[in-house]
């Protein structure tokens, strides 16, 4: 740089600053809910006669530049009454808001903010607490990631799954956070439950374009759920029985109206029957197999005002599930007398701790700096024991087995919120230690035979700077660009990676508004899955020096149209673009993980566009919507399909979503969705042939337990997922019936999941007859599903 | 309260086990898919080379197509053209000569009305594998691919060099001298008498497949009448049994067959052998320079006959297959697609072919059986 040019900038700068100083004053505070004094984020603040506005930040706190002299703030957030305050402003001011709900408890109104708000970008929705537990839930379990399927561009990916499938996305190109940590496995039985539990959290940011620059790490979407703070001013509790899960949280304050804290827990109750009644109805068996499953989860909370600028916040997550089977066989033959046992324990669960400290620096600055810490384990053990007693003795033989899997991820992290007239700025850095076990396996034994395999443990680092600037040019522009800078260890080399982000909103009037994004993002890890579905068998490898960071482009126009103010039109176009995808090579899965995986892997590309459409109709009582998806999902790999590029599994032409809830009276709240999606792509080898040194031994699936026919006959397909399954749809049914008594609030919901029994296929798998005619049978999980729960709150 | 949680709970659950899973047959709309051409060819110096040609055949269809018309020839590196003449039986086309070892070798088939169809291969280099003398040692050995329990003994092969690039498949036989060179026959007349005393129809058509052919193992139509008659009419199944061993032929050979021997569980207890997906008969491993394998060898009716000082005479055996890349790709996704076709959570397997402008595999090998004792 030029002195000339760099003493410009000096004054161009110092001009600002004076200009800005001379001019305007700050307006700075909290926004927050009157009852329980939690911060409300999101909630927005506009000065009417100079037309300026802003939104408060994850911790309730905005500063607004506005010019001196008479200022007229309106404050507002769905579901709140407005506020509105008028005053002369010489010098910044602070002021701090609390805002009342339109009805406390008794709030009937679905805040289905994400389905009404006017957007404030592009590829970017809110979701509150009311409006997933508005939607009919699947087995009476209201679960935050399946309401999202609701939105245009998401999908669920197997019936009853909480695996979402963004643009075009796999899961584990999710970055779910909670609290700031990232989730690796949201899900509970196999893909079911997501592990969050509606009552503890207070909103779910969800972001499928747009990203703004602080977050990276993943290509496909963001999902940022934060926890609740407590309520500051007294005690509340919780109380749900539910037919898989059933759960308590108890909220309160530590001191009145400055510190507060959470506590939530849930857990199946199933297990109590299927075991119990194992065990009854075999005691008396020789042989007694004793199966045992349960899942459970544990959030807990902590905040504490230091003084009016300054708060710490301490939120801790464990969760996680258990299966177990106990086998024990006892015989006698020949004199001799045998006692076998073998104890089976799969677990797997998260475990996320993190401490914050925000601070506010004058008027316009707020730091929020963060140390956290977050892991998934997967653990598989075995024992065996076998002992025998004979006239020489007795003998005893034994073999433990353990496998685990292990990711682990700990992050510091600073991150400042800068606020000036006309634009925000939002600039920080974060460092990290990632550490991975994928796959490992431990065997000993009673005669000392003990051995171990794996490719043992990775460590890597991570180092980000990243900033954004929301400018606003004039009334009706808002460009948000963000640039992140990512330095990844990749097996002792730094790599460097910088993602532009861009967003655009053009309000050409009042009714109409135009939007532009684009982003890039890169991944420095991978899932090496077989399945796609999110099991815990699925192992989080680091990318490396030979299998690179997954990268991805996207590109999205989209326009808002509002009719009136009870229907609006939304409408987003996006293209795709990923590379570094990685897939098992042929002939290679999970199994084979105690090799070098990078060898077991190959890389490739994706490329994914489509035309999202929301029509959206909103009352006092009735919101409704009608949600179109209209898409396309490819994958490329040279060792698979020829080199061709073939479509993704997930890979659904058509997705739509009808559904409204209504509120019939103040008690009785009603709401339908029918979900109507493509069916999945898959590869129906329709040919067969007979195999060269054909398989003449019998092999039995693991899962199914079934010997496998036709092993001497090669299954043969051209193209990879080139048919399509029966097309997936069902209506879900859902009544609330609520009734505040004095001090106690009680309701009952009752559904119905897919009302109308359809046999969506779940799976598929060869049969052939007799006669050597194969067809194929498709197994439907889940024909119908009605479910009841019960929550009290006092 | 606890009254009520249990009468809820209790309602819940039953609610859960009414409503089980459902299969009905999936209505998929096929499409017209052209056939293509399948060639298989699995070769070693034993052996006198043997090709068949066929066609794809839709799943639908319950007979394959042979082709009978086509022009086969195998071109040595050395440049000797080898054609292969059809035998007239079910797509097989044979020749006199043999293949040899370290010989690369060309496949081309011509058909009327199809692209010329090429591949390579080539029997790799021969290594002598011996296994030394050991002392049998059981211990338990946990499958992680299906969490099963095996009784199993180590043992070590040893290649007497180091190998380069050693390709190997290990598998573990047992030969029974008593029964090993008895053949059985099921007449269609026998068949016919069974229809008539009630054979069904599933079981009918299951056994006609194995009708008026010497077959190695009597107890292969028990099976076929315990699967498919047994659980339906208990007395029935007895009735059919009796007859169809009253009438079963019988004639003993004097030549050992491959197909005599008994095929057995074996694991890879080396750092590069392993087992693919839920298969526990086929140990396979590709590596560089490697001398010795090491395995863990399986025999359940072995173990309890020593434990019970039971000796039965029966010969043990393993089996040390030396491959090409190609027949190593082939039988490793062959046995995953075999392994995988019915895991909802798997994604599909394509098995390698090598063979351009058709599918199938053209491929070299070398085999040695080696004996480890008798019991």
């Amino acid at each position: 740089m030029t002195k000339q040019n760099l003493a410009f900038l000096l004054f161009f700068l110092n001009n600002l600053v004076q200009v800005s100083a001379q001019n305007n004053i700050t307006i700075s505070g909290f926004i927050r809910d009157s009852v329980s004094v939690e911060n409300l984020y999101h909630a927005t603040i506009y000065e009417t006669s100079n037309k300026r506005g802003t939104i408060s930040n994850a911790y309730g706190f905005y500063s607004l530049s506005v010019p001196s002299g008479k200022v007229q703030l309106r404050v507002s957030f769905v579901g709140y009454e407005e506020h509105r305050l008028s005053f002369y402003a010489q010098t910044d001011t602070t002021i701090n808001f609390e805002l009342s709900t339109k009805n406390d408890l008794q709030e009937v109104v679905v805040k289905a903010q994400s389905l009404k708000q006017k957007p404030t970008f592009s590829g970017h929705e809110q979701i509150n607490m009311q409006t997933v537990k508005a939607l009919p839930a699947f087995a009476g379990e209201e679960d935050v990631l399946k309401s999202l399927t609701v939105l245009p561009g998401v999908q669920q990916g197997y019936e009853g799954s909480a695996g979402v499938f963004v643009r075009g996305g796999s899961p584990d190109q999710n970055l779910i956070l909670l609290d700031g940590v990232p989730v690796y496995n949201a899900t509970h039985l196999f893909g079911f439950v997501s592990v969050f539990t509606p009552e503890a959290l207070q909103s779910v940011d969800f972001y499928k374009g747009g990203f703004p620059a602080r977050y990276g790490g993943r290509l496909s979407s963001v999902i940022d759920v934060r926890m609740k703070e407590g309520n500051k001013n007294h005690p509340e509790t919780d109380l749900t029985i539910g037919p898989v899960t059933s759960k308590f949280t108890h909220q309160g304050p530590i001191k009145q109206g400055k510190s507060s804290y959470l506590i939530s827990a849930r857990r199946t109750l199933l297990d109590l029957f299927v075991t119990g009644i194992a065990k009854i109805s075999q005691a008396s068996n020789n042989e007694v197999v004793v199966p045992g499953l349960n899942l459970y989860d544990l959030n807990a909370k902590f905040n504490f005002e230091l003084n009016p600028k300054n708060r710490l916040y301490v939120s801790f997550y464990g969760g996680g599930d258990r299966l177990s089977s106990n086998f024990k066989d006892n015989y006698s033959f020949d004199g001799s007398e045998t006692k076998q046992s073998t104890k089976v324990k799969l677990k797997w669960g998260n475990q996320i701790g993190s401490l914050r400290w925000t601070s506010q620096f004058g008027n316009r600055l707020y730091l929020n700096s963060s140390l956290s810490s977050g892991s998934f384990r997967y653990n598989i053990h075995n024992k065996y024991t076998q002992s025998i007693k004979n006239q020489d003795g007795k003998e005893e033989i034994w073999s433990d087995i353990e496998y685990k899997t292990r990711v682990n991820n700990n992050k510091i992290q600073f991150l400042f919120d800068w606020y000036l007239p006309g634009n925000k700025i939002q600039f920080g850095t974060s460092a990290e230690l990632n550490s991975y076990l994928p796959g490992e396996q431990e065997i000993q034994r009673y005669d000392g035979q003990n051995t171990q395999r794996g490719n043992g443990e990775i460590n890597n680092k991570a180092l980000a700077y990243f900033v954004d600037d929301q400018l606003n040019i004039g009334d009706n522009f808002t460009v948000q660009g963000g640039l992140r800078l990512d330095l990844y260890d990749l097996g002792g080399k730094w790599h460097n990676y910088i993602t532009p982000r861009v967003n655009v909103k053009w309000a050409v009037n009042k009714n109409l508004s135009l939007f532009f994004s684009y982003d890039q993002m890169v991944q420095p890890l991978h899932l090496l899955t077989n399945s796609s579905v999110g099991l815990p068998s699925d192992i989080w490898v680091p990318a490396t020096e030979n299998v690179k960071p997954e990268t991805s482009q996207q590109i999205t126009f989209g326009s808002y149209l509002k009719f009136n103010d009870r229907f609006s039109y939304k409408f987003d176009s996006y293209y795709k673009t990923m590379d570094g995808v990685i897939n098992y090579k042929a002939g290679n899965s999970f199994m084979d993980i105690y090799d070098d995986w990078e060898a077991l892997v190959e890389t490739g590309s994706g490329e994914a566009w489509g035309f999202e459409n929301s029509w959206n109709y909103k009352t006092s009582r009735l919101n409704a919507w009608i949600n179109y998806t209209l898409s396309w999902n490819e994958r490329k790999f040279e060792g698979i399909n020829g080199g061709k590029a073939f479509p993704f599994k997930f890979d659904r032409r058509h997705d739509i979503n009808l559904g409204f809830v209504h509120n019939l009276t103040d008690n009785i709240e009603c709401s339908a969705v029918w979900t109507y999606q493509t069916g999945m792509a898959a590869t129906i080898p329709v040919q067969d042939f007979q195999a060269a040194g054909p398989i003449d031994y019998t092999i039995t699936d693991f899962i199914t337990n079934i010997d496998i026919e036709d092993t001497h006959r090669i299954q043969y397909f051209d193209e990879y997922n080139s048919y399509r399954l029966p097309a997936f749809h069902h209506l879900d049914l859902s009544v609330t019936l609520k009734k505040q008594m004095r001090s106690l609030y009680r309701e009952w919901k009752i559904g119905v999941y897919n009302a109308y029994a359809r046999q969506n296929a779940y799976m598929y798998y060869p049969q052939t007859s007799p006669t050597g005619e194969t067809k194929y049978k498709q197994v439907c999980i889940f024909p119908i599903i009605p479910s009841i729960s019960y929550h009290i709150k006092f | 309260m606890k009254k009520f949680i249990f009468k809820y709970l209790l309602v819940s659950f039953s609610v859960f086990v009414t409503f089980p899973a459902c299969v009905k047959d999936m209505e998929i709309d096929v499409p017209e898919t052209s056939r293509k051409v399948v060639v298989t060819c699995l070769f070693n110096p034993q052996d006198k080379w043997e090709l068949t040609l066929s066609k794809t055949k839709n799943i639908k269809e319950n007979v394959d197509i042979y082709i009978e018309n086509a022009n086969v020839e195998i071109i040595a590196e050395t440049g000797e053209i080898i054609a292969l003449d059809y035998t007239g039986e079910n797509g097989v086309y044979k020749s006199d000569n043999y293949p040899e070892m370290n010989r690369s070798y060309t496949l081309k088939v011509n058909i009327p009305g199809h692209n010329e169809i090429t591949a390579e291969s080539m029997v790799p280099d021969f290594v002598k594998a011996t296994v030394p003398d050991f002392e049998i040692k059981w211990v338990k050995y946990l499958y992680p691919n299906n969490l099963m329990d095996y009784d199993v003994f180590p043992l070590q092969v040893n290649f007497g060099e180091t190998v380069q690039d050693a390709r190997f498949l290990f598998r573990s036989y047992y030969f029974d001298p008593k029964e090993g060179y008895n053949r059985y026959m099921l007449t269609t007349d026998t068949l016919e008498k069974l229809k008539k005393a009630g054979l069904p129809e599933n079981a009918y058509l299951e056994l006609a497949k194995l009708a008026d052919q010497w077959i190695v193992d009597q107890w292969i139509f028990d099976q076929i009448l315990f699967k498919l008659v047994f659980f339906e009419d208990f007395d029935l199944k007895q009735r059919l049994s009796h007859l169809l061993y009253q009438d079963l032929k019988q004639k003993t050979v004097s030549v050992r067959e491959y197909e005599a021997f008994g095929r057995s569980v074996c694991f890879g207890n080396d750092y590069w052998l392993n087992n693919v997906s839920y298969d526990v008969m086929t140990t396979i491993g590709e590596a560089k320079n490697v001398t010795h394998a090491k395995l863990l060898y399986a025999n359940a009716n072995l173990k309890y006959s020593m434990e019970h000082n039971n000796s039965r005479d029966e010969e043990f055996w393993l089996e040390a297959i030396q491959a090409s890349k190609d027949y190593i790709d082939y039988y490793r996704t062959y046995i995953l697609q075999v392994s995988q076709r019915i895991n909802p959570y798997s994604e599909p397997v394509m098995v390698h072919s090598n063979i351009n402008n058709a599918t199938g595999i053209f491929a070299g090998y070398n085999r040695q059986m080696i004996y480890l004792f008798t019991y």
